[in-house]
């Protein structure tokens, strides 16, 4: 199977994104006229720059998007990604990604709901985990902030 | 090409139409559906029955035997026109509304040739008030004519008087199916009972007022008013009432676990749903605290086999009954566990539903959104039930955890007089430093407060705590009374996917908590009693028991828990 990525545009600010480091990271990408959406964790050795690398050289992103949407080739335009770092906080720094997972799957069940409320044509392909310890203030506080933040990127993407 | 016009036997299509699957509950509910969509605030069901005249002269009671079924409303009401696209096979979709019940036009025929041969319509339009209509379809004369027929004729005064019990010289519709098919269809209270324990569940939202677009409804079937039964009781939560903690839940009321979160259905068309999830009381502990007596909590919320599971609404209007959606394991534990699904129609075609809009078949993606919901939901109401279980009879029985530190409470009272005479022959020097070291250990792992009070109150060594800092499997902790305390994270893995799955291995149970006790006394000995830095001994054991945790919960993860499980 070969997948053909016709356009990707990324902006790089922040060198700690291809360091070694716990972030959050989303993935917009447009298949013909279809806006998606990927939300994944990381504590790559490449950072989450070098995750990103993977899912365009066919890992779970390209591979969702084709078994989804049954492509042999996945014609991919327009892709953006952006990644938030987790908060100091040690729980999302150890290298145990229970408590990332957490929030990531808090993450994706939020951005689900609001792009409903949004009423926005994006469709969540990634799957997460859920996990006990979603009911933690800290987790939940987490998400807020992340999933707001990824609030306003999307909207920026998507008009 | 040459296009040829296919031959048909309406009659045998017909009889055939009648068998695709209903239950009499279904069909008669399906002629509800009918009214609904018809705009009808009141819906009268009639079941009528006759004497058995083949048994006049014969011994013993005369027989009631099945004479007919009526469903009457108030709805739109239909002229000739409305008649006729009525029993049309597939009646025009035009003539619908977005939220209707209906989908392939196929209600009225299919539901009432399940029930008996005869169908009768009388039916008043509110485009003409001053005429009321009447057809009657025969299936014994559409198989003698080998032909879908039907008769117009004029409506008996007794037609008139039964349409007026929900019409009141207004628009309404009286639908009547006689020659029953009463050697397929259970007894009249069978049927009655029926209609009346799920039309309440099956039109909450209705009868509530709450569907989109339509007005409140009264439904009464054989005279008896029926009332709104939400499955998930959810006015029973208080809106402020935190969601289900399954390791602290009595038992006593019902909880949220989901709450309104979206499910998206498809991935080419912008469709969701609305998922939401409950646990309901657990009858033993609302007994025990003398609310209500088990068998009536049952009954209340309808606990038990059949009625746990999803319950899928399509158009505000019950699909699917306690459907396990292929997560929801068949499980005594899970008696409590309730979800709901809320569909409208423009997701008919992404999942598959089919006539009887009985079933329905998730997309991909929408399972993939689901799964890990729906299977974290199982896990907590599982839980829960035990929890609720054992905290009603903490009080009766004795757990294998309380066995476990009965016997770990009396050796770790021995160790504690061993370490203070080992301090009392040691030399004055060595004696100081040991003395140190213990408060040193102490001071490092304190216990806090609400375990204090557990301790203090069980005298439990081996505490079960909700969580643990970054995922660690236990913790050292010291009880200025009864001394170490090895704390337990609920949360972990092990404990949610191993322990819980194997509550009556009380063996195992004791095991774990005696080795977990060992562990900490290994950690607390290494403090107290070795010569190397104790700080440098408590920040490796802290960094070794997160690694643990990890390990544990990456080796849980690759495990068929199924296989595993069932060796254990």
């Amino acid at each position: 199977m070969r997948h053909t990525v016709e356009h990707v545009i990324s902006t790089i600010f922040d060198v700690t994104i291809a360091k070694r480091s716990p972030f959050l990271y989303t993935i917009y990408g447009v298949l013909e006229d279809r806006a998606t959406l990927y939300v994944g964790q990381t504590k790559d050795k490449r950072g989450p720059l070098g995750r990103f690398v993977q899912h365009l050289s066919g890992s779970t992103y390209l591979q969702r998007l084709s078994d989804l949407y049954h492509y042999e080739e996945v014609p991919l335009g327009k892709v953006d990604f952006v990644a938030i770092r987790f908060t100091p906080e040690k729980m999302f720094q150890i290298d145990d990604q229970v408590y990332r997972e957490a929030v990531e799957g808090l993450v994706q069940r939020k951005l689900i709901n609001w792009i409903k409320e949004q009423k926005l044509e994006i469709t969540i392909v990634s799957q997460t985990r859920q996990n006990s310890y979603s009911k933690l203030q800290s987790i939940r506080e987490e998400a807020d902030r992340i999933s707001s933040d990824l609030e306003s990127w999307i909207l920026e993407r998507y008009q | 090409m040459i296009i040829k016009e296919g031959a048909w036997d309406a009659g045998r299509v017909f009889q055939a139409l009648g068998r695709i699957g209903y239950d009499p509950v279904s069909a008669i509910l399906d002629l509800v559906d009918n009214s609904v969509s018809a705009g009808a605030t009141c819906v009268a069901v009639k079941v009528n029955q006759e004497r058995d005249e083949e048994r006049k002269g014969q011994r013993g009671r005369p027989k009631a035997i099945l004479k007919s079924f009526v469903v009457v409303d108030n709805g739109c009401g239909m002229d000739e026109e409305g008649l006729a696209n009525a029993l049309t096979l597939g009646s025009s979709a035009e003539q619908y509304s977005e939220n209707t019940l209906s989908k392939f036009g196929m209600g009225l025929k299919t539901a009432t040739s399940s029930l008996g041969k005869r169908l009768e319509v009388i039916s008043r339009s509110e485009k003409d008030l001053d005429k009321v209509h009447k057809v009657v379809l025969d299936q014994d004369l559409i198989v003698k004519k080998q032909n879908y027929i039907y008769h117009l004729t004029d409506p008996t005064e007794d037609d008139l008087t039964e349409l007026e019990a929900c019409a009141q010289k207004k628009s309404g519709t009286l639908i009547r199916v006689t020659e029953l098919h009463r050697d397929a269809l259970p007894r009249a209270t069978e049927i009655t009972d029926g209609l009346k324990s799920r039309a309440g569940v099956i039109y909450y939202y209705y009868l509530k007022g709450l569907a989109d677009g339509s007005e409140q409804l009264s439904l009464i079937i054989d005279d008896d008013d029926i009332t709104a039964v939400d499955p998930l009781f959810e006015d029973k939560i208080d809106s402020n009432d935190p969601d289900l903690n399954e390791h602290k839940w009595d038992g006593l009321c019902p909880k949220w676990i989901t709450k309104s979160q979206a499910i998206q259905l498809a991935v080419t068309k912008y469709t969701t749903a609305q998922l939401d999830i409950t646990q309901l009381p657990h009858p033993p502990s609302v007994e025990r605290a003398g609310s209500m007596s088990r068998a009536n909590c049952r009954d209340y919320y309808r606990i038990g086999a059949g009625n746990y599971g999803f319950y899928i609404y399509r158009n505000w209007r019950l699909i699917a009954w306690a459907d396990s959606l292929g997560f929801v394991p068949q499980d005594q534990d899970l008696y409590a566990f309730r979800g709901r699904l809320l569909i409208n129609s423009e997701a008919d075609d992404i999942l598959n539903i089919d006539v009887t809009k009985s079933r329905i078949h998730l997309s991909e993606i929408a399972q993939d959104q689901i799964k890990p919901l729906v299977l974290e939901a199982v896990k907590k109401s599982r839980a829960a039930w035990k929890t609720a279980h054992q905290i009603s009879v903490r009080s009766l029985t004795q757990n294998p955890h309380d066995t476990a530190n009965q016997a770990l409470s009396q050796i770790a009272d021995r160790q504690i007089e061993e370490d203070r005479l080992d301090e009392d022959i040691a030399p004055l020097e060595e004696k100081k430093e040991l003395e140190r070291r213990r408060s040193k250990a102490a001071e490092a792992k304190p216990i806090n407060i609400e375990d204090q009070e557990e301790v203090s109150k069980t005298g439990h060594r081996v505490l079960y705590v909700d969580t643990l800092e970054n995922n660690q499997l236990w913790e050292r902790a010291h009880d200025p009374t009864h001394g170490l305390i090895v704390r337990v994270n609920r949360s972990h893995s092990f404990c949610r996917d191993i322990l819980d799955n194997v509550p009556e291995n009380s063996d195992l149970l004791k095991v774990v908590d005696l080795i977990l006790f060992g562990i900490v006394r290994g950690e607390y000995d290494l403090v107290y009693r070795s010569e190397r830095n104790e700080g440098q001994i408590e920040g490796i054991m802290t960094e070794y028991r997160e690694r643990v945790g990890g390990t544990l919960l990456d080796i849980i993860r690759r495990l068929d828990l199924t296989d595993f499980l069932t060796d254990v």
